[in-house]
């Protein structure tokens, strides 16, 4: 009976951690984008308007989420440590300076994954489970 | 004193011009973009208010500032002001960028209310081009000051950005970016001229100041957590506002006899306030570091020139920010050192026979302290993120002003013989800022 217990409760856990994983954010790319890993810092630039390029000097399209602003929260959270306010305020300067463009939007994953499926140089986070066989992977946050 | 009323209904009418004006230009524009193009219209704001405790000093948020808030005194021009950008995107390379932003300016028309209006060509990621109207790179907030929202404080430290009231440069620029490492540099080379209204004492009118071939270099070096910048700017002020002076101090010198022993070196001084044609030079060197929960920022500046017109001044600001979930709690202190030019030697009472020569003066001290910043400014404040595009803050700020400098702030009243030099005032400020 103990036995029992702990087999489902090991396939519970197994079950949590794998629905944990399909939720987790990456970073997709066009499948015939060279680009196969991004460091950190080099998200960074992309998304916080400092160096929007691949490392082979392509000039990417970053492109946020409109609509959901707990997904927007979180890959920030995640990427710069920033809550959402003081991401704004930091490219409030940037654009209203006139330096730099901010992603541009899609309204939701789906209008991201086919943003990214038709332009080759787009950069978008979606979460894992959404991905597809005509995006790539080039960063998880879990690494 | 209190002027809620008229301001209140200034404000509101003055905004509706602008937002006339800003429907003129957006539809023209969208006339003008080609439909494939990508059109972005946002805008950001600031509705401020501001009281201090003093009747001998003025608060005002720059030197183009005609008005002053004094004790008692509820005011919401001095922190209040509406912006909207365009973003015309032709293609990867090509993007059109204008800016209007109403801050109650004197004067109201299309050239006063555009900030920026440029076009970019950005061949490829490293390397970009503007030409058109860009902000002012002169220091590390210059190009953002007007945008509320984009930094902790209630609005930009005084002691170095006071004396600065110009917003834009009418020009060139060319921007290299390269990352090295986990390090991002980014150089900017502009070349331009520009003018604002500037004013002091009290007076009800800005005359414009203009500066001509104003070149520049700002260096930025950052990474995730800090990030130093260092400007260097050249220009030369085009201003006639020392000739009347130096006329009346050449034809005493031709008729007055003996009037080097009445006013020594008349001649010399007469020079050397003349500022047109004269160079400036503005320097920055500025940095922030980022903690888990706390950022530092700073920033040290100097400017000197070859007139007595514009004096050397040393300032800078040192401010920690904690941030504790929507809320960032903030301390600064600044500091503003004008070098001092005082006449000496001068016979007044031999001075007071020749006629305009008490006149000439005054003028001559006027005009050796229109920029003579000296006081230092404790803050505390506190800013309230209570939505992404939206925040709340309210700041104290207690100021000493010594050794003559006083300029900054506006005197009760347009009598120079009354003028207060020193002393301290409180100043508070609540505002909100927005973006849309």
């Amino acid at each position: 009976m103990l036995a029992c217990i702990k087999v489902l409760l090991l396939i519970v856990g197994l079950s949590f951690a794998n629905l944990v994983v399909c939720n987790e954010l990456v970073l997709v790319v066009h499948k015939n984008n060279p680009t196969d890993a991004l460091s950190r810092s080099q998200l960074i630039d992309l998304y916080m308007g400092k160096y929007v390029a691949f490392p082979d000097g392509a000039r990417a399209v970053p492109v946020d989420i409109e609509e959901d602003l707990e997904t927007r929260e979180k890959f920030y959270e995640l990427l710069v440590g920033m809550p959402l306010a003081r991401v704004n305020a930091y490219w409030s300067k940037v654009k209203f300076s006139g330096r730099a463009r901010p992603p541009t939007q899609q309204k939701d994953e789906k209008a991201i994954l086919d943003f990214v499926m038709q332009t080759e140089n787009a950069i978008a986070y979606v979460h894992q489970n959404s991905v597809t066989d005509e995006v790539k992977v080039v960063y998880r946050f879990t690494q | 004193m209190c002027q809620i009323v008229p301001k209140y209904f200034k404000v509101i009418y003055v905004m509706s011009k602008c937002l006339f004006l800003i429907l003129l230009v957006s539809v023209s524009l969208s006339n003008f973009v080609r439909a494939e193009a990508d059109f972005r219209v946002s805008g950001f704001g600031t509705i401020g208010v501001v009281t201090t405790d003093s009747k001998d000093f003025g608060y005002r948020a720059d030197f183009s500032k005609t008005g002053g808030v004094f004790e008692n005194d509820i005011d919401f021009a001095e922190g209040s002001n509406l912006g909207v950008q365009f973003d015309i995107i032709a293609s990867e390379e090509i993007d059109f960028v204008v800016q209007a932003v109403y801050r109650d300016q004197k004067e109201l028309n299309l050239d006063t209310t555009i900030n920026l209006a440029f076009v970019r060509y950005a061949p490829n990621p490293n390397w970009s081009f503007r030409i058109g109207r860009t902000a002012y790179d002169l220091f590390l907030l210059t190009e953002y000051r007007d945008i509320g929202y984009a930094y902790s404080w209630a609005h930009v430290p005084s002691e170095i950005y006071g004396v600065i009231p110009h917003r834009y440069l009418d020009g060139v620029d060319v921007t290299f970016n390269k990352p090295i490492g986990d390090i991002t540099f980014a150089a900017k080379l502009f070349y331009g001229e520009n003018e604002f209204p500037l004013t002091a004492y009290g007076s009800s009118s800005a005359g414009l100041f203009r500066l001509d071939d104003t070149i520049g270099l700002a260096l930025d070096f950052h990474s995730m957590d800090w990030e130093v910048a260092i400007n260097r700017t050249r220009l030369k002020f085009d201003s006639q506002v020392a000739e009347p002076l130096i006329e009346a101090l050449v034809q005493m010198d031709a008729l007055v006899p003996n009037f080097s022993a009445i006013w020594p070196n008349s001649m010399a001084f007469a020079t050397d306030i003349d500022l047109d044609n004269r160079n400036g030079i503005y320097t920055s060197v500025s940095g922030q570091y980022r903690f888990d929960s706390v950022t530092v920022i700073s920033e040290l500046s100097k400017i000197s020139s070859e007139s007595l017109g514009v004096p050397g001044v040393e300032s800078g600001y040192l401010s920690g920010i904690y941030h504790y979930n929507a809320h960032n709690f903030f301390t600064s202190l600044a500091f503003s050192d004008s070098e001092e030019f005082k006449l000496e030697g001068i016979n007044l009472a031999a001075l007071e026979q020749v006629p305009f020569g008490l006149e000439a003066y005054e003028g001559a001290e006027l005009l050796l302290n229109y920029f003579t910043i000296n006081q230092k400014t404790f803050s505390l404040g506190w800013r309230w993120d209570f939505d992404p595009n939206m925040s709340f803050k309210l700041q104290l700020d207690h100021t000493r002003i010594d050794k003559g400098g006083s300029t900054f702030w506006q005197p009760p009243a347009k009598d120079y013989t009354t003028l207060k030099r020193t002393g301290h005032v409180n100043a508070l400020f609540a505002n909100v800022s927005f973006l849309y």
